[in-house]
């Protein structure tokens, strides 16, 4: 890849014509769908915006083949490094966090926001100079041997597939909104077309083209939220004019609790925080993303590897920045969505009166009223009167939002024009699709395809193979969606923590530690991984056994102990049936909320296994012998 | 032509522990102080909040220009002194 001064100007005259038949393709279709709305085809114009979505991702995978294209400018390549870092999951997933969670929501978006920080300061200049152009490939040069090419592949094939669960999931919810369809069929939709897409770019294709989908999504996100902000406050600054809507929405909330249209112990209001996180687990999330993004192999690809040192420090000084623009808008986002409901239950509107979107996404079990989905009027109205406290209006904790949904939603909740929904619903589904191509290709280079060549042509024998191989992640990835075990954002943040626990260590010694070796890396990469996996996997299934080893450590103390001596003493005591599964099943409860190291659980695991990895790889490397003419490290 | 992966003028490139402390300040303090901060307001927002919500990001930008700016200007000053 040629980076002199030629070949510079050469990318940006390819940049140019790339960037305008985008633009222009994507103009032709927003228009041909505004009319198709105005003369009253809603459902087609909704199936439009899907097929908008997926030409865009295509559009990026052509714009990828374009020769130059991958040696822009940096503001360039950090807006794909910003659509990188937030994926369709995280996109969509954030607001909807902080609409759920309140404050403890922010959490993630700081993550992300510091995680790119730590990718611009320790790993990017180093991974850059030192030639690779990937993860799996600088582990290659300098880590050789079989060890550290198993055991990555492992980590990388892990924290990837959870990766395209989280975007395949994204997409699928979107397309189930768009196309009316159930969300498996959405999915395995969006799977076809994340693999086509795939195809189209072949697996060497560059992923800085994905920068012009970082425009889409800026576009689709600030928007619709500038518009609300100048029509509710005269202000087309979502990040300052929110302000407002927060001090309106506390009053609105205190007013609800007066009137008993709301309930103390469901509200979470914005401004207080860990009602829903414990600080270790704050800090837990914000650490594993933070350091998980530095490492993700998804990240440190093309606009990252094989560059100099300055051009990648200023690459991810424009990723970052970027990427703090969309997340500012996230808390915005948040608390419109939460003033538009709060108003709605303040007002008292009747069930009949219920807005649109209600019914919209309640037909799509994405809206529950008085614990039951809002398919249509009379379905509400007999939900609600079938509950014990049968009460005359509606009240905040009756209605329940798909989180997951949140944001693509926003647009009807606040009363803005179906378009946005429409704008929004492409940028996720284009995103999708072309980001969903890095974890793709690192599994493919993980695998030692055509590793360490890609200026050589790969032969079709290869190219076929890298079909194969993505068809089959793909695959697993969408049946993994389809069980829906969590939500998008609980699964895209295990990602990037498997990442941080599993490479973390291993990368930042082999950019900083030339004493480092791969037995240590190796060591430190499966003693991080593997720590969370037992620590989470004991927690979830054998919480018993695992509480009982470890009793001492727990954060329940000394009640919590003697408490798990008692219902065990049940339990041993009970009778064999049905008395005895009982008391199981309350020992069980028990042991899972007490069976915690310092009160450590889920993704800030990765609070304990970061030290591990780090130990194991220090001590195992000064026990083995130092590689020898290996310089890779300065 | 590709710079070689051990250029001269970066030999000696350091990790820059101070950002790296500011990061972590911003990181762990801003969020484990949120509630105290709250009871100051800057454009009526809380502080506590608003350092969470957008502050300690906008604070990330600052460190990483800063510190982008910091090393441009010392390797440009080393190749200056070769």
């Amino acid at each position: 890849m040629p980076l002199d001064g030629q070949g510079a100007v050469q990318g940006r005259a390819h940049a140019g014509p790339a960037l305008a038949g985008f633009a222009i393709t994507f103009c032709i279709g927003v228009v041909i769908l505004l009319l198709a709305a105005r003369f009253g085809a809603p459902a087609w114009s909704d199936g439009g915006y899907w097929a908008i979505g997926i030409a865009a991702a295509a559009a990026v995978a052509l714009a990828a083949g374009a020769p130059r294209l991958m040696a822009a400018s940096s503001s360039f390549g950090g807006m794909s490094l910003a659509a990188g870092v937030l994926t369709a999951a995280y996109f969509l997933a954030i607001p909807g966090v902080i609409f759920a969670a309140g404050h403890d929501g922010l959490a993630y978006a700081l993550g992300l926001g510091a995680g790119g920080l730590l990718l611009q300061l320790v790993i990017a200049p180093r991974f850059a100079r030192s030639g690779a152009d990937s993860l799996p490939g600088l582990f290659a040069a300098r880590f050789p041997g079989r060890a550290v090419a198993l055991v990555s592949l492992a980590v990388i094939t892990a924290s990837m597939v959870l990766l395209l669960v989280a975007e395949l999931t994204a997409a699928g919810f979107v397309g189930m909104r768009l196309l009316g369809v159930g969300f498996p069929m959405a999915t395995i939709a969006a799977a076809c077309a994340v693999l086509a897409c795939f195809v189209l770019r072949g697996a060497w294709g560059s992923a800085t083209a994905n920068g012009l989908l970082y425009l889409l999504m800026l576009t689709a996100l600030l928007v619709p939220l500038a518009v609300v902000s100048a029509q509710w406050y005269g202000l087309p600054i979502p990040q300052i004019a929110y302000a407002n809507s927060l001090w309106q929405l506390q009053g609105i909330e205190e007013n609800l609790l007066e009137q008993e249209l709301a309930d103390p112990a469901y509200m979470r209001p914005l401004l207080t925080a860990f009602l829903t996180l414990t600080p270790t687990s704050f800090i837990g999330i914000v650490v594993g993303l933070a350091v998980g993004v530095a490492a993700l192999p998804s990240l440190l690809l093309a606009p990252l590897a094989a560059v100099p040192a300055r051009s990648a420090r200023h690459t991810a000084l424009w990723g970052l920045g970027l990427l703090v623009l969309l997340l500012t808008l996230a808390p915005a986002a948040a608390t419109y969505v939460r003033h538009a409901i709060a108003t709605l239950i303040a007002d008292k509107t009747p069930v009949a009166e219920l807005p649109g979107w209600v019914f919209a996404y309640g037909k799509l079990g994405l809206v529950h009223i008085c614990e039951r989905a809002a398919t249509d009027i009379s379905a509400v109205v007999e939900a609600c009167a079938a509950l014990p406290e049968a009460a005359t209006a509606l009240r905040l904790q009756d209605i329940v939002i798909d989180p997951d949904v949140v944001a693509l939603a926003l647009p009807e909740i606040v009363g803005l024009d179906s378009i946005f929904m429409g704008l929004f619903a492409v940028a996720v589904i284009a995103s999708a699709l072309a980001t969903a191509h890095a974890p793709l290709s690192v599994i493919v280079r993980a695998l030692g395809l055509g590793s360490g060549a890609p200026a050589i042509e790969p032969t079709r024998g290869i190219r076929l193979g890298s079909y194969v191989i993505a068809a089959a992640i793909v695959a697993a990835s969408a049946t993994l969606a389809l069980l829906r075990v969590a939500g998008i954002i609980d699964v895209a943040t295990w990602a990037v923590v498997l990442a941080a626990a599993g490479l973390f260590p291993a990368l930042a010694a082999a950019l900083w530690w030339r004493r480092a070796n791969a037995w240590g890396a190796a060591a430190g990469m499966l003693a991080g991984f593997g720590f969370v996996l037992v620590y989470g996997l004991g927690r979830e299934f054998f919480a018993v056994p695992f509480y009982a080893a470890t009793s001492a450590l727990s954060s329940g103390g000394e009640a919590g102990l003697q408490y798990f001596d008692e219902l065990k003493d049940a339990w041993l005591a009970a009778e064999p049936g049905a008395a005895k599964d009982a008391a199981w099943v309350a020992l069980n409860a028990h042991a899972q909320t007490v069976a915690d190291w310092w009160g450590v659980s889920g993704p800030a695991t990765v609070l304990l296994a970061l030290p591990l990895g780090f130990l194991v790889l220090v001590v195992v490397s000064l026990l083995t012998p130092a590689a020898r003419g290996l310089e890779t490290a300065p | 032509m590709r710079e070689q992966p051990n250029s001269t003028s970066e030999d000696h490139a350091r990790l820059p522990v101070v950002a790296l402390l500011l990061w972590a300040l911003v990181a762990f303090a801003i969020p484990a102080l949120s509630q105290a901060l709250n009871i100051v307001d800057i454009f009526a927002l809380p502080l506590g909040y608003f350092m969470v919500a957008q502050g300690a990001l906008i604070a990330f930008v600052v460190i990483s220009w800063a510190s982008a700016r910091w090393q441009d200007r010392r390797d440009a000053r080393r190749a200056g002194e070769r």
